[in-house]
């Protein structure tokens, strides 16, 4: 220690300070060392008393993650008032809007239950009523693993749990922790899929004995929802998020992964968008294979389904399944795979999210040359790596494309004239051009993840939306060539199909300038570089409706165009896509200094 | 283009601040080429928020910052093309991984291979981050990616390297490589460092000139014989020097009277 002057003040040094700090006054000796007593176990309601705080930071990461390395964030967030509390009300709102979601699908479906006879369908009345049934167990199970695909991964990654094992807690109290909080991330649509679906049921058909016999099924729909919501999400951090790169045949193996995330909204739209013809399949099967169609029967979530229908029907059990063990085994089976999921549930989200993070395979230097390219397709290039690695931005890639492949699909299942084929095709790009316009603002919000350091690098307004908004249009093209591939074999000329495609074509790029351009007027202005555009509800209003509001008016006009003057449909179109193109190109790129300013 | 004869940056009455609370305060300084300028002051001293405006993170509520003579406010295109900024939250594009990352910066700065392709093997090698470099961000240690921050802040060879609490994670061969790296950076091309630190023992091997920060006010600045000169402490070492300067000085004493019980 070097010599103090008078003025200094006494510091703690090696030889006399610290020591005597640690060891407190009087000699170390006089000081007993008692050990502090263990913890009391938390119980049931402690672990309820600390899963309040667990699920409040898991609300500010869903909805706040996005907006690390935003400087100026906190000081907007005290303006508009408590973000933490904000963040579970957003949460509330979302796990709101998923129930109120099912409590749709429930009804709509409860309704059908009563439509045979208008639907004209020859399946006798047991068969419809299973299938219809089965279909909304499907449909509630895919709808709350899309809700858990979402939500799980941020909770397994939110490093809460990590924090709480530094904590005098026991593991099973631990493990109580994570259970509630999981149990709070789905209870609102958990429960609506519960109680409402045998409810409906019941009061649809008068049958309180359906309604009832539903309620295994229906708990059992949920449980396994829920587990296999917990699974992925671990497998997409560890063979999506945690994957190795530098090889093309990495990038692609991510991608094919990703589309694994899609299969539960393809679900939800296959059977939404096919409902009919599902039932016709099974119709036909019906008829023509009663013992395949029998063996179904045994399958998830037919058995649940065919007893809620024998309840409803009491005389009509044709495969006299009620006296075949195989029908109790089926069910006592997968009764027990759900109990087993709940008691893993009960430790998983504690468990998972300790699990150390592991890359796919063991690294190794393939040298450092780096590829260079221009700077607007650098920043497309890194949304698209960005997205290959972060399902939910994949997801907003992948949906679009998605529906418009449900949509050209389903032109070709129902084999419609050349024109109507037409028609089908240009609703299938319609909506694909839609859904680019609503979901593509949000690829703004991947600058934020390292904006701290992006914008310290010199991007130049023009640069940053040019290769934001390129990215908006390569969903559309590839949705356009997507339906075009489809029904290329049904539409007779498919020229009117590429003229319309076409001429939307700078709508979608005029919206998307629109788009980003408010977001980054708005950055300049407030400080806040971007926004989570799912996590203000005035925000989507500003940016995305007048988004869609300049995608759509080309298509209004085509829509007009067919009523009164066909030829010039597509020119009209075309022109004022042309001319929204310009505006908000003009506005957007040259409307401002550096996209980095905020 | 800027002239290398110019200071790399001077910072003229710079006041930053957050709503009511003011993080630099009438800040004056001048870092000269072929300086390491080191920033010496507590969490909360106001190093960061000074950085920050100079790579136009922030807005300056008055005064100026000139980059080699260039307004970061005005010029933030030319200011940002010759600045290196390794921020000191390791605040990255997590889904990347650090040859995407660097893939990124290079194009966005417009670099050529033969402008950064020895470099990058060169630094690569030398903080032994060849085996990550094809890994997710998200799997690696803070430590990894500071080295791939200090990588990128390097690529463009930058006029001026702002580096805030550079070595916060890094482990001590790792210092060693960087401080060497840095020395001889700074020495060619009219460049400069400015480096901001809380730890003493860094600042003293490296920095050719200090910065002492206390609640947003410079309160000494010079070599180090020139700061034990302003308080009049010819032996001093630098913390004797520091805690001279600041108000740390007299908390540190109450607080080891309190918990050594004569309080």
């Amino acid at each position: 220690m070097a010599a103090s002057s008078p003025t200094m003040p006494t510091g703690p040094s090696p030889a006399s300070g610290e020591g005597a700090i640690l060891e407190g006054p009087g000699p170390a000796s006089a000081q007993a060392v008692t050990p502090l007593p263990p913890p009391r176990p938390l119980g049931w309601r402690g672990a309820f008393r600390v899963s309040k705080v667990v699920y409040d930071e898991f609300s500010f990461q869903s909805i706040y993650a996005l907006k690390q390395g935003n400087t100026s964030a906190p000081l907007q967030e005290r303006r508009g008032g408590d973000p933490t509390e904000k963040a579970r009300r957003r949460v509330a709102q979302s796990k709101g809007m998923v129930a109120f979601l099912l409590f749709m699908v429930i009804s709509v479906g409860a309704i059908g239950l009563r439509a045979q006879s208008a639907l004209g369908l020859s399946l006798t009345p047991v068969d419809y009523a299973t299938s219809v049934i089965a279909g909304e167990l499907l449909l509630i199970f895919s709808l709350l693993w899309m809700t858990g695909l979402q939500v799980a991964p941020t909770l397994l990654g939110s490093r809460v749990f990590p924090l709480l094992s530094t904590l005098p807690l026991s593991k099973k109290d631990m493990e109580r922790v994570g259970f509630i909080v999981f149990l709070r991330i789905f209870d609102a649509p958990a429960i609506m899929a519960a109680i409402y679906l045998p409810l409906a049921v019941a009061v649809v058909t008068g049958s309180a004995l359906a309604g009832l016999v539903l309620i295994p099924g229906t708990l059992v729909t949920v449980v396994l929802s829920c587990a296999i919501s917990l699974v992925t999400a671990r497998f997409f951090i560890v063979r999506v998020s945690g994957a190795e790169g530098g090889t093309p045949g990495s990038l692609a193996l991510r991608w094919v992964y990703l589309l694994v995330w899609s299969l539960p909204s393809l679900a939800i739209t296959a059977f939404v968008a096919f409902s009919l013809q599902i039932l016709d399949l099974m119709s036909f099967w019906e008829s023509a294979n009663p013992g395949a169609f029998r063996t179904l029967l045994l399958v998830y979530p037919f058995p649940f389904a065919y007893l809620a229908s024998i309840a409803l029907y009491p005389n009509l059990d044709a495969y006299h399944l009620l006296t075949d063990p195989v029908l109790w085994g089926t069910i006592a089976l997968y009764i027990v795979v759900a109990l087993g999921s709940l008691r893993w549930l009960r430790r998983a989200p504690v468990d998972l999210s300790l699990a150390a993070p592991r890359s796919t395979r063991s690294a190794h230097l393939r040298g450092t040359d780096l590829h260079v390219g221009r700077p607007s397709l650098a920043i497309l290039h890194k949304d698209l790596r960005i997205a290959s690695r972060t399902p939910g931005y994949a997801f907003l890639i992948i949906l679009p494309l998605l529906d418009a492949f449900i949509l050209g699909l389903s032109t070709v299942i129902e084999n419609p004239a050349p024109a109507a084929a037409e028609r089908f095709a240009i609703a299938a790009v319609t909506v694909a051009a839609l859904l680019a316009t609503f979901f593509g603002p949000a690829f703004f919000a991947t600058e934020v993840l390292g904006f701290s350091f992006t914008r310290t690098l010199p991007i130049p307004r023009r640069t940053l939306l040019l290769g934001k908004a390129s990215l908006i249009l390569i969903i559309y093209v590839l949705a356009a060539l997507l339906v075009m591939g489809l029904v290329a074999g049904r539409v007779g000329d498919p020229l009117p199909f590429i003229l319309f495609a076409a001429a939307e074509l700078p709508a979608v790029m005029a919206a998307a300038f629109f788009e980003l351009g408010v977001l980054f007027h708005r950055a300049e202005k407030t400080g806040i570089p971007v926004t989570n555009l799912y996590s203000g509800a005035w925000w989507a209003t500003l940016v995305v409706l007048p988004g869609l509001a300049v995608a759509g008016a080309p298509l209004v006009l085509y829509e007009l165009g067919q009523n009164y003057d066909r030829a010039l449909a597509v020119p009209s179109m075309a022109v004022t896509a042309l001319l929204l193109l310009g505006a908000t190109a003009a506005w957007a790129l040259w409307g401002g200094r550096s996209a980095t300013q905020a | 283009m800027p002239s290398t004869t110019v200071d790399p940056l001077e910072i003229t009455n710079l006041t930053v601040t957050y709503g009511s609370v003011t993080a630099v305060d009438r800040l004056n300084l001048r870092v000269h080429a072929g300086e390491i300028y080191g920033l010496l002051g507590s969490n909360g001293a106001g190093k960061t928020s000074t950085m920050k405006a100079i790579v136009g993170l922030v807005n300056p509520a008055s005064g100026s910052i000139r980059v080699a003579g260039l307004d970061p406010v005005t010029q933030d295109m030319e200011v940002k093309a010759l600045v290196g900024y390794v921020p000191e939250t390791a605040l990255l594009y997590d889904a990347l991984t650090p040859r995407e990352f660097l893939e990124f910066v290079a194009s966005i700065r417009q670099l050529k291979f033969e402008a950064y392709g020895g470099l990058v093997r060169e630094l690569v090698g030398a903080l032994q981050i060849g085996p990550d470099i094809d890994r997710p961000l998200a799997t690696l240690s803070n430590g990894t990616k500071q080295k791939i921050l200090l990588v990128a802040g390097f690529l463009h060879r930058p006029r001026l390297l702002v580096l805030d609490e550079p070595f916060n994670n890094l482990d001590p061969r790792s210092v060693r490589i960087m401080r060497d790296l840095l020395t001889a950076y700074v020495r060619v091309g009219g460049r400069a460092a400015l480096f901001s630190t809380h730890t003493v023992e860094v600042a003293e091997r490296l920095c050719s000139r200090l910065g002492i920060l206390d609640q947003g006010k410079l309160q000494g600045e010079g070599t180090l014989s020139e700061l034990r000169s302003q308080v009049a402490l010819p032996q001093a070492t630098l913390e004797d020097v520091y805690l001279n300067l600041t108000t740390e000085g007299s908390a540190v004493s109450r607080a080891v009277e309190m918990l050594s019980g004569k309080v």
